[in-house]
């Protein structure tokens, strides 16, 4: 492998790795725990933890409504949280209401259990639309709602985050829950998509 | 992953290219893990760092900047987590761009010698006929 080149290094690797550096000489970070915690977010959260949420919410109407009241909780019996979420507020979908979610301000996302926000979902361009234009935001990322829906936009703020518990398709019933995580997308769980029982994969699940 | 212009897209639906499950670059996952190992050690929570966040990106965009790829995005990152450092009196402006220099000068000498290691001069030549 080359060295990289000043040149073509960009400013925010050089600040970065200054930033990296100064806090090690100070002994206020270990470059080990940065790797750490890089690699957890790289390799053990994502959406399929998410999936795995809604599936089981799908699966078991005790688990579901113990989701719905108190998130947080309902996920930690599945061993899953993590310093990000304060407060996991799960939003139901239903024939008569679909549930969206933005950050206005900037990007906050319940990243224990969706994972790294996608690019599109911290842009201006979301950000900013969703609010003033939800209905036509959505049939532009694909999802055409009939007019008789109700739409509702949560603004994700520090202490609370948002999960969407889309509508579980009819034609899965009684399918297994591996089998149902498997067509939860992320986007389902954002609100601007919904489940399909022909929905792929997530893409990342063929590394 | 694509780089996408936001600002020239037709529709929302050109910017699901954006998505991605990794971060895009080595320094955007550094930047990523440093703010979360410092709030586990409690130099500053996760909350002070959002409001910071925020700060940077309403800024970014008041003065006509859109977040339009990840890299702008990890680029406000950055910049929030330096005036993190700043305010918390962790690192001064001064001494990032002191140490950012010597980065800079560092890099600069590895070019030079990267620059003989790839055009060698042989020890002896001999001409031939």
């Amino acid at each position: 492998m080359s060295h990289p080149s000043s040149k073509s290094k960009p400013w925010q690797a050089i600040r970065t790795e200054a930033i990296e550096s100064l806090l090690n000489e100070l002994g206020v970070i270990d470059s080990a725990r940065v790797d750490e915690i890089v690699h957890h977010y790289e390799e053990h959260v994502g959406p399929k933890t998410g999936a795995h949420v809604v599936a089981r919410a799908w699966s078991d109407p005790a688990f579901k409504q113990r989701l719905l009241t108190d998130g947080l909780a309902a996920c930690a019996e599945l061993g899953i949280g993590g310093p990000e979420t304060e407060m996991l507020h799960v939003l139901e979908n239903t024939p008569t209401v679909h549930n969206v979610v933005v950050c206005t301000l900037c990007s906050c996302y319940p990243w224990p259990i969706l994972g790294l926000p996608p690019a599109w979902y911290k842009s201006s361009a979301y950000r900013s639309r969703l609010v003033r234009e939800p209905r036509k935001v959505l049939a532009e990322m694909g999802l055409e709602l009939p007019e008789a829906v109700e739409l509702r936009v949560w603004d994700s703020v520090a202490e609370i985050r948002y999960l969407v518990l889309p509508e579980q398709p009819p034609a899965t019933q009684g399918m297994s829950e591996d089998a149902l995580a498997a067509l939860v997308t992320r986007d389902a769980m954002i609100g601007v998509a919904k489940v399909t029982a022909l929905s792929l994969p997530f893409a990342d699940s063929g590394e | 992953m694509q780089p996408v212009d936001v600002l020239s897209c037709k529709s929302l639906a050109d910017l699901r290219g954006l998505d991605t499950f990794r971060f895009p670059t080595p320094w955007s996952a550094r930047a990523f893990g440093v703010v979360l190992a410092l709030a586990e050690r409690g130099q500053f929570t996760l909350v002070d760092f959002q409001t910071a966040l925020i700060a940077e990106i309403a800024a970014y965009e008041q003065q006509g900047g859109s977040i339009d790829s990840d890299d702008a995005y990890y680029s406000r990152w950055i910049e929030a987590l330096a005036a993190v450092l700043k305010q918390r009196q962790l690192i001064s402006g001064e001494t990032l761009e002191a140490a950012e220099s010597e980065k800079r000068a560092a890099l600069a000498a590895m070019d030079h010698d990267h620059h003989h290691a790839h055009h060698p001069i042989p020890l002896v030549t001999e001409m031939g006929l």
